[in-house]
């Protein structure tokens, strides 16, 4: 054979004969690395599912909030045009504004000022927001020393005594609370409130005549009733006043406000007693239990909605009363805006929780410790079920040894088979998890959660999560595989 | 470590012309077990003959194995050298060590030592695939190997599926994989019956005689020693005896 050794470094294997050669060995302990792959892909699932709820739940509640803003728009304007604007509410508006927006601009004509002092009222507000804030989430205790029972504004005004607020700032320190900003920025705010104070009632003022000049022109009808026709000319006449309304609002506002007239309508008709009877008969119910709700209930089809206006229009005949000017198929159309509306309000409450979430993607810490917790528990279990492994293969390494294996060799061969165990892991917890998801936000939200899926996050979702089932496995590879390169071939060799 | 001082650092060769394939020179291993120490080899100074073969002989305890793991590469002195083929074993480093155990020393194991999920070819491959050979050429390799120890047309049996004299044979042809120089064989026959002992021991002193392949083997059969050219006794260890086979008398004997 040969004459000399010429002691060469040892050649290092490729990659893709480390992969046969691991995948073989799967293959031979394919039982052990099932359940490996199982737990893994119970705490991908896991995360997965979370992290797909959340994102679902993001979008449902954007798609909320898109569907409410034509009611909310309706509301704040009813409110605008017929009710006198309150301190606190023009405080409000100003935080949430922006510069030269329309909420500004109102202002500015109807306290009759100009935009540098609009500017410094803004800030003000908010400001103001922070530390009413601030104060809002004191608990009753601490509070009370510090400002006694007075809420709100009313602490601003309270603290512009100086006596007062020398009290206040002796208290501060002792409560362990700290404020949002120095004991001196807040003296500086209070200074800037007290001036804000004039151009404040000056915006009251002038929108209180505003509101006033309305009354006057549209006289004694509600004010959702002159929306309901309200053309060019009154959005002109309005705009004079100083109010900023936009066509496209106004439109917005002729449906709302004809939807509610029409919803008020129907509802006048509980008040009369005759037609409740009636309707009880008709349907088999209780007189007094009879609902608004009962009533939409019962108009689902258009056949449904032509027997009960017939009913309500006997009545109306028989004791002489207005007659109901609704359609039969405007009344379905009221019946369905209706159900709309109960529907946002069921998922506006749960939008509270999912929203209002701190911590990470509106997970509350606790969540994040579950995550955390059920990644660690798998590692672990991982890391012990492959110690077994190594010490069952024991021979076997050292006879790898013995053949030319290096240390290094080994240890790429466990964490190969650990990535890839953990691969597939990731995969089937990632299919696992999205669909979880995806069924828990529908339990949670309804149908409108599986309408538009946010496609791109739960893709993106689902990539991560097969990278941390590859990621834990290879953590918890480490040990073992060290353990198994460090094994010296002499175990192999056992000579009695 | 390189070769130059690796081989300047050996002593002059030994005695005669024949070549040395392995040489220690006081070669000791103490085993600290907390504050214990046991002395398994006690200084051995001795030379193996290139194309040799050599039987080690000696009871459990007597630091047979130790001597086996020192000469094979597989584990290092404690105090004293041991030189294979004229470098120093405890100057090279863990790669170069692999290197040496995968193309210049070949391991025969007691319990063969197969990977159970491979087949009989695919074993044989193993260390061709260390050492770097294409795998047409490692397959035709060991197709041969095959053909040499007597398995051609079993090669796509898993070790499950053979018998242990088929088993040991493969075994050799995976120790023969790389064209060692030197085979090492911890009772190659001690579980098997007298009729397949009997194969794998005419196997083995071909690769001798035919080949030319340095074997040292760790046995108590009588039949093996029989086939030696040296036989060595190792006792609380130390070397008790080396003698030539033909100073020594042996009865291999047989029942009726």
């Amino acid at each position: 054979m040969n004459e000399h050794f010429e002691v060469r470094p040892q050649n290092r294997l490729s990659l893709e004969k480390c992969f046969s050669l691991v995948l073989s060995g799967v293959q031979f302990r394919l039982f052990r690395s099932a359940v490996t792959v199982i737990v893994i892909s119970l705490a991908v699932a896991f995360l997965v599912t979370m992290l797909t709820d959340g994102f679902i739940g993001q979008d449902v509640a954007e798609a909320v909030d898109e569907q409410s803003m034509p009611r909310k728009a309706f509301l704040f304007w009813v409110d605008r045009l017929s009710v006198n604007i309150t301190e606190p509410e023009i405080a409000r508006t100003l935080a949430e504004s922006a510069p030269g927006d329309d909420r500004q601009k109102e202002f500015m004509t109807w306290g009759n000022l100009d935009a540098s002092t609009i500017s410094e009222l803004a800030d003000v507000a908010r400001k103001e927001a922070m530390y009413l804030d601030f104060f809002a989430t004191l608990p009753e205790g601490v509070k009370r020393p510090l400002v006694g029972r007075t809420t709100g504004r009313d602490i601003f005004a309270m603290l512009l005594d100086n006596a007062e607020f020398e009290r206040f700032t002796d208290a501060m320190p002792k409560t362990g609370k700290q404020m949002p900003t120095s004991i001196d920025d807040f003296r500086a705010f209070l200074e800037r409130w007290k001036s804000a104070r004039a151009g404040i009632a000056a915006i009251k003022a002038g929108h209180a005549r505003a509101v006033e000049e309305i009354k006057r022109l549209t006289g004694d009808k509600s004010i959702t009733a002159v929306l309901c026709t309200a053309d060019e000319s009154f959005r002109e006449a309005a705009n004079s006043l100083g109010f900023r309304l936009t066509k496209d609002e106004l439109g917005l506002l002729r449906v709302e406000a004809g939807l509610n007239e029409d919803v008020r309508k129907i509802g006048d008709l509980l008040k009369v007693n005759e037609f409740k009877n009636r309707f009880a008969g008709m349907y088999n119910m209780v007189a007094r239990d009879v609902t608004l709700e009962d009533f939409f209930r019962q108009a689902e089809s258009e056949k449904e909605a032509k027997v009960f206006l017939d009913a309500a229009a006997e009545v109306a005949a028989e004791k002489k009363l207005e007659p109901l000017d609704i359609s039969a198929a405007r009344m379905v159309e009221v019946a369905r805006y209706r159900q709309q509306q109960t529907r946002l309000a069921a998922l506006e409450a749960k939008m509270a929780s999912a929203r209002g979430g701190k911590g990470v993607m509106g997970f509350s810490g606790r969540t994040l410790w579950l995550i955390a917790v059920s990644l660690i528990v798998c590692v672990v279990g991982i890391a012990n079920a492959m110690l077994m492994s190594v010490t069952e293969r024991f021979k076997e390494i050292a006879t790898m040894k013995c053949l030319g294996a290096t240390d290094g060799f080994i240890m790429i061969n466990f964490i190969l088979e650990s990535a890839m165990q953990g691969f597939a892991g990731g995969v089937l917890g990632a299919i696992a998890g999205v669909l979880l998801g995806m069924l828990r936000s529908g339990v949670n939200y309804g149908l409108i959660a599986i309408k538009n899926l946010p496609l791109l996050a739960i893709g993106g979702t689902a990539l991560t999560a097969v990278a941390v089932g590859v990621l834990i496995s290879i953590l918890a590879a480490v040990y073992p595989a060290w353990v198994a390169a460090r094994l010296a071939p002499m175990e192999a060799m056992r000579v009695e | 470590m390189t070769e130059e001082s690796a081989r300047n650092s050996a002593p002059a060769a030994g005695s005669g012309s024949r070549p040395v394939i392995i040489r220690t020179r006081k070669l000791q291993k103490v085993y600290k077990m907390g504050t214990v120490e046991t002395y398994a080899l006690r200084g051995i100074d001795m030379e193996i003959y290139r194309g040799e073969f050599l039987c080690v002989m000696g009871p459990s305890g007597s630091g047979k194995s130790t001597f086996f793991n020192m000469i094979g590469g597989l584990d290092s002195p404690t105090a004293g050298r041991v030189f294979i083929d004229e470098v120093d074993v405890a100057q090279l480093n863990a790669v170069e060590l692999a290197f040496l155990r995968c193309q210049k020393i070949g391991y025969i194991f007691q319990t063969y030592n197969l990977v159970q999920y491979m087949t009989c070819l695919e074993n044989i491959t193993v260390p061709m695939a260390f050492a770097g050979v294409a795998s047409d050429e490692a397959r035709d390799r060991g197709m041969r190997l095959l053909d040499l120890v007597g398995l051609a047309e079993r090669w796509f049996h898993k070790p499950i599926e053979m018998s242990g004299g088929q088993q040991q044979r493969t075994a050799i042809a995976r120790a023969m994989a790389n064209n060692p120089s030197l085979l090492l064989c911890d009772e190659p026959t001690g579980n098997l019956d007298f009729k397949t002992g009997d194969e794998i021991h005419k196997i083995l002193k071909t690769l001798n005689t035919k080949h030319g392949v340095t074997i040292i083997c760790a046995t108590h059969d009588h039949r093996l020693i029989d086939m030696a050219d040296r036989i060595m006794w190792v006792r609380d260890g130390q070397i008790d005896r080396i003698a030539n086979r033909s100073d020594v008398t042996v009865e291999t004997g047989s029942i009726d």
